[in-house]
């Protein structure tokens, strides 16, 4: 009976080292060492519709810069952070602000993403722990289906996220985020795969809040995503917040 | 130092420069404002009898950046405005002479109405490796929190103007040397002022030193930006020493603290002291010169600031502020809404409440919307 138990422990201990390195992996594969991405937002609701357009720069998890260049009353409005800090540079006041880390739990300039998503102050590798909960198809492709569980004050949103990884290419088909008493908030779809850099991804992302309003979406679409481009940290300064464009 | 604009002027112009790959960025908006105005009766002798009136004002804002190569850029903005009103047309607190009179401004004005033209940014900048140098009419914002920024010396923000977030610039010249990504030290001097301004980021916090050297003062600064917990904690003090025999040293500073639920419900509690000031007198207010030694005319002020999201489009708010006896409180009641991507629509009111003869009176109500399309 106790090797038993032994062995149950230690399947459960090996199926979270795959996990775990199988989200490595695909964050690797998806974000590189470094990139540049040139987005455009689309937020529906049923009655209306907005869309907003920005360029991103990053450095591994710990660097990242944000430079809206749509709509018009945003433009030049910029986000930098390094590690768990966050400024924004504001141009119209012509001024950095510090941001405190409970804004990360806001939307993203009213769609259905966190600002946690875009600047991604929490790392999906760091601040939970993986579990292989098995394969799956999605889209016609075989994916690892993984649960992730936020450590304990890790400055994240979620109670749980269910993900499903491409098992041939090693990028998010789907992510279901639940809350904190295990309802179902958003589901994000990754779709159309185009190549970019030689590297295939998704190029489009659709964020649906099914438990607020399931009528409703967010689609983001990269325009264009290159890879291991030649930045380093230097890049990531408050000086350069006010003169990139 | 007033020429500093016009040589900003020639320099963009110089040959040498214009040779370079010249790039050109443009962006503008046009916005109306109404408001609505009463006045307690009892206080309608500074109004010429009237208890209420109405204002227009049609704004055109444009700015414009011109590049020369990498390194190079030069800077204007100009603000257009149409006014009109009973403010313009009785110059009510002074509202028509201090328009008229602000720096660089045309204006043609008629009893009625008024049409302004005032260039309040026009500078030339040069940008390379760690080194930045600006000469001309600039914002330099030095205020690390959102108003009651004792450190803001060269354009302190009056909290009750909201229509006019560029604010005017100044005529300086400003040197900033990045340290490296985070840290950096900036010169700035002109007519009136030298200043020095050291920023680090150290521990997750950003902080501030100021020392400058005035006409009247000696201002020693100290300022940070940080968080506790997830709060965010920033904070701001200037020590103002008197070069005058007739005037006291000062020490006026703010601390602030902020905070998002997971309902988006956004909550910023803020205090400011200034030494300046010791007994409650309603006159400083309607004579307040809002500047870095004197954001606002009472010892302590407290302030309190929640916004909401109610849907994807619009937002709530409200805006409190009162001294400690609260004999002074201003309530402002807030509401924005998109209405488009491109044109937005914002509501606000403005209440005043003042201790009379040991008695509080609501002194002024005001009403104002403002829609802005951004072109």
């Amino acid at each position: 009976m106790k090797k038993i138990i032994i062995l149950i422990f230690l399947s459960f201990d090996l199926n979270a080292q795959n996990a775990y390195e199988i989200i490595e992996k695909s964050q690797n594969y998806t974000i590189g060492n470094s990139q540049k991405v040139d987005i455009s937002i689309t937020i529906n609701r049923p009655k209306w519709e907005r869309k907003m357009s920005l360029k991103a720069w990053s450095l591994g998890t710990n660097y990242s810069l944000i430079l809206i260049t749509a709509p018009s009353r945003d433009r030049g409005t910029v986000f930098l952070k390094k590690e768990n800090e966050i400024w924004n540079w504001q141009p119209k006041i012509e001024r950095i602000i510090k941001l405190p880390p409970s804004m990360m739990m806001q939307s993203w300039m009213g769609s259905d993403f966190t600002n946690d998503d875009l600047i991604r102050e929490s790392s999906i590798l760091d601040d939970y722990s993986h579990f292989l909960l098995g394969d799956t198809l999605i889209d016609n492709s075989s994916c690892f289906k993984i649960k992730l569980i936020p450590k304990d004050d890790a400055p994240v949103v979620w109670g749980k996220i269910i993900t499903f990884i491409d098992k041939s290419f090693y990028f998010q088909r789907r992510s279901e985020f639940y809350d904190e008493e295990g309802e179902l908030i958003n589901i994000m779809k990754l779709s159309e795969i185009k190549l970019f850099n030689n590297k295939k991804l998704p190029s489009k992302i659709t964020v649906i809040p099914i438990y607020e309003n399931p009528d409703s979406k967010t689609t983001l679409i990269y325009n264009n995503i290159d890879f291991n481009i030649n930045i380093n940290s230097n890049f990531f300064s408050k000086q350069n917040m006010k003169r990139i464009k | 130092m007033k020429k500093i604009s016009r040589l900003c002027i020639l320099i963009s112009l110089t040959p040498s420069i214009c040779l370079s790959q010249i790039e050109y960025t443009d962006d503008y908006y046009l916005s109306n404002l109404n408001s609505y105005s009463l006045i307690n009766s009892d206080f309608n002798i500074l109004t010429f009898n009237k208890n209420y009136w109405f204002d227009n004002q049609i704004q055109f804002r444009y700015n414009a950046k011109i590049y020369y190569g990498n390194y190079f850029k030069s800077v204007i903005g100009i603000r257009n405005r149409f006014i009109r009103g009973f403010q313009w047309e009785k110059n009510l607190f002074n509202f028509r002479n201090q328009n008229i009179n602000l720096p660089n401004t045309i204006s043609s004005s008629k009893e009625k109405f008024a049409l302004l033209n005032q260039i309040d940014r026009i500078y030339f900048e040069f940008d390379k490796n760690k080194l930045n140098i600006c000469m001309g009419k600039q914002r330099i914002n030095w205020g690390i929190q959102n108003f009651w920024n004792s450190h803001d010396l060269f354009n302190q923000l009056n909290i009750f103007d909201f229509d006019y977030i560029e604010r005017p610039g100044n005529d300086a010249i400003r040197i900033q040397y990045y340290l490296n990504n985070f840290n950096s030290f900036e010169y700035v001097i002109n007519e009136k002022i030298k200043a020095f301004l050291l920023k680090l980021n150290y521990f997750k916090y950003d902080y501030q030193f100021l020392y400058a050297d005035n006409t009247d003062d000696d201002i020693f600064g100290l300022g940070w930006s940080g968080q506790i917990f997830k709060l965010g904690f920033k904070g701001e003090f200037s020590f103002f020493k008197t070069k005058l025999s007739t005037e006291n040293n000062l020490l006026v500073g703010s601390i602030f603290l902020d905070y998002v639920f997971k309902n988006n419900l956004y909550l910023n509690l803020g205090c400011l002291y200034n030494s300046g000031y010791s007994e409650f007198n309603s006159f400083n207010l309607f004579n307040l010169n809002v500047s870095a030694k004197s954001p606002m005319p009472f010892k302590y002020n407290f302030s309190y600031q929640i916004n909401k999201s109610v849907t994807d489009l619009a937002q709530i708010g409200f805006f409190i502020i009162h001294d400690q006896k609260l004999n002074f409180i201003f309530l402002s009641p807030q509401l924005t809404y998109s209405i488009s991507n491109k044109i937005d629509l914002m509501i606000i009111s403005q209440n005043i409440w003042l201790k009379v003869f040991n008695k509080s009176e609501n002194i002024t109500k005001s009403v104002f919307t403002r829609i802005q399309y951004n072109f």
